[in-house]
């Protein structure tokens, strides 16, 4: 609290600093675009994710007093828009299923046929990965992954609005979920 | 920096929590000794944290699987380049905007009252019919870049409708199309959002009032509005059933249609509510999942203030925003009022019509260097402000027909 009121709650860098922005473009998008990655495996989408992050950072900058939150702020926008994507991409192939020949629920295999392009640059593997991952609750798929990018507990705490004392708990609830779930669907599907 | 007091730790077991702390190194060289000394003489907490580091190890090794690898991250001076050419692209959009609003400045258009209708739920209806109108958006040419249609919404402007011809049906109707899928996500799940919590939720800068009007409560209450997306993918089968049997048989579905898929995505958003007392009621017990917090202030004069990112459309299939919109203008039953909604978007100045009912008076005004539209009701003494800055839809509404008063907090948002 040792800053003035006055530069307290100025954001690091306004949308007409254009040096700043590159800045922060240039150290974050590698970071942006891994996550992107990871929630929907899809190159282009992640792309076209990472940049929607850094526009919404450019027309409106986040308040971040630090780097932690700015860094938390960018994680927390790319794990919306991924996961949303991902769901979004699932329920399609759903539709997609139910048009061609009825109610039934496609399997990864069928998702496979229907969508090659996703299996190409995805293989079967990190397909089944994230199928379980998204089984899991919202907020246990941000945990996990945004442990897995390397974020601190203060950022995992800051991007996702929970306590940090809180962090350590709910990542290990989310982790051993994630493996239960992950082992009882191999021992059935074959991966 | 953990939830278990530093004296638990040698005469109890340790919470997995703690152990996936240690094992991240987020413990302080305190805590880290203390849990340390105590794994060095309890064989169970210490089997725990060797079983908890295989798992870890396995959980971290599949994901890391997901990819990328290093190389597989594009190179970042390009993709800065494209993003630059986005943005110039926009700018020059938003000048050209500029250009035909100054133009068009003058058009103010005012609507008498007649009857009284509802409560103060008008402004939400029409809102929310913006909403539905946002959904069958034309194809938004300059930003039709890579393989997306995109829109979101630039401007409001005030079109008298008849409530005899007029009807929120465009929604409904799509249903009869294809498949419909809504989506939203679960912020409202913090019970009482503090200003700081709504803050970390929204992706864009809260604003709050410097004045509000006479009368009303100092008391704030905060309600998250849920990010949401939702999906509507032409079937051209379920379609041709619904035209034959309502009597319109002969109209052609252009066959990009068919399997088209288009998204609308909302990010989160808040509702801020002024009273002079505040308390939150618990809608769970209705099964909604969206939007289930209500808004609980009492006493002073209602006042609300809604701030809501534009909705982004996208047409992520063969088929355009416009190829949907031409068709549905095609269908000879569809209500003279929504196809009066329909035709009166204007992509070329990003000028969405929003629906005022006979009772309401309505007028072009400038809040924020932004044109927005004041709409009054004297007969109930409600009244609304509603304008787009900065890609997010902000909303002043309360029980007052003054338009000074209105204006005011709308201005005075900072």
């Amino acid at each position: 609290m040792g800053m003035s009121s006055d530069t307290r709650n100025k954001p690091l860098v306004k949308p007409t600093d254009e040096g700043a922005f590159e800045a922060v473009f240039t150290r974050y998008y590698p970071l942006v675009y891994q996550l992107a990655y990871r929630c929907t495996g899809q190159r282009d989408e992640a792309d076209d994710i990472a940049q929607e992050v850094f526009l919404r950072f450019y027309r409106m900058p986040p308040h971040a007093r630090s780097e932690v939150e700015r860094r938390a702020w960018l994680c927390r926008v790319t794990s919306n828009l991924g996961l949303n994507a991902l769901r979004s991409r699932q329920r399609r192939i759903y539709h997609e299923e139910r048009a061609i020949d009825g109610t039934q629920t496609p399997t990864l295999e069928d998702a496979a046929q229907l969508n090659p392009e996703k299996h190409v640059i995805d293989n079967e593997q990190a397909a089944f990965i994230r199928s379980v991952l998204a089984e899991l609750p919202e907020r246990q798929q941000t945990y996990i992954l945004l442990r897995s990018i390397g974020l601190s507990y203060a950022e995992i705490a800051q991007a996702t609005g929970v306590a940090p004392a809180s962090v350590g708990s709910l990542l290990a609830r989310a982790e051993r979920e994630f493996r239960r779930r992950y082992h009882e669907r191999a021992t059935t599907t074959k991966v | 920096m953990n939830e278990l007091q530093p004296q638990k730790y040698s005469d109890s077991c340790l919470d997995r929590g703690l152990l996936v702390s240690l094992r991240d190194g987020e413990l302080t060289p305190e805590e880290t000794e203390q849990v340390r000394a105590h794994l060095a003489v309890c064989p169970d907490c210490a089997a725990d944290e060797r079983s908890m580091q295989t798992a870890s190890e396995e959980i971290y090794d599949l994901l890391t699987l997901l990819g990328p690898s290093t190389d597989e991250i594009p190179e970042t001076e390009s993709v800065f380049s494209a993003l630059q050419s986005r943005l110039d692209a926009e700018s020059h959009r938003e000048e050209n905007h500029a250009a035909v609003s100054s133009a068009a400045g003058n058009n103010i258009r005012f609507f008498q009252a007649r009857k009284p209708q509802g409560r103060n739920r008008w402004w939400i209806a029409a809102a929310a019919a913006v909403l539905i109108a946002l959904l069958v958006l034309p194809n938004a040419g300059a930003l039709a870049n890579q393989f997306l249609a995109l829109f979101s919404v630039q401007k409001f402007q005030p079109v008298s409708v008849n409530p005899q011809t007029f009807r929120y049906g465009v929604g409904e109707d799509l249903q009869s199309f294809g498949d419909v899928s809504l989506n939203s996500s679960n912020l409202n799940s913090i019970s009482h959002p503090t200003q700081a919590q709504v803050e970390q939720d929204l992706n864009f800068k809260l604003l709050l009032p410097n004045h509000l009007p006479p009368g009303v409560g100092k008391t704030v209450q905060f309600t998250l509005v849920d990010s949401a997306d939702g999906t509507f993918t032409f079937n051209a089968a379920k379609a041709r059933a619904y035209l034959a049997q309502t009597g319109q048989g002969s109209v052609s579905i252009p066959s990009q249609l068919d399997g088209a898929t288009f998204t609308i995505t909302l990010a989160p958003g808040v509702i801020i509510n002024y009273g002079n007392q505040c308390q939150r009621q618990d809608q769970s017990a209705t099964g909604s999942s969206s939007s289930a917090a209500a808004l609980g202030c009492s006493g002073g004069k209602p006042f609300y203030i809604g701030e809501i990112p534009s909705p982004v459309i996208r047409a992520t299939g063969k088929a355009s925003l416009e190829d949907l919109r031409n068709f549905v203008l095609s269908l000879p039953k569809l209500s003279s009022g929504a196809r009066a909604l329909l035709q009166d978007v204007n992509l070329s100045s990003g000028v969405v019509p929003l629906p005022i009912p006979p009772q309401i008076q309505a007028q072009q005004v400038m809040t924020h260097g932004a044109e927005g539209v004041l709409m009054t009701d004297s007969s109930l003494s409600l009244g609304a402000v509603i304008w787009q800055t900065h890609g997010i839809i902000y909303m002043v509404a309360g029980s007052t027909s003054d338009s000074t008063q209105l204006l005011d907090s709308a201005n005075s948002l900072h």
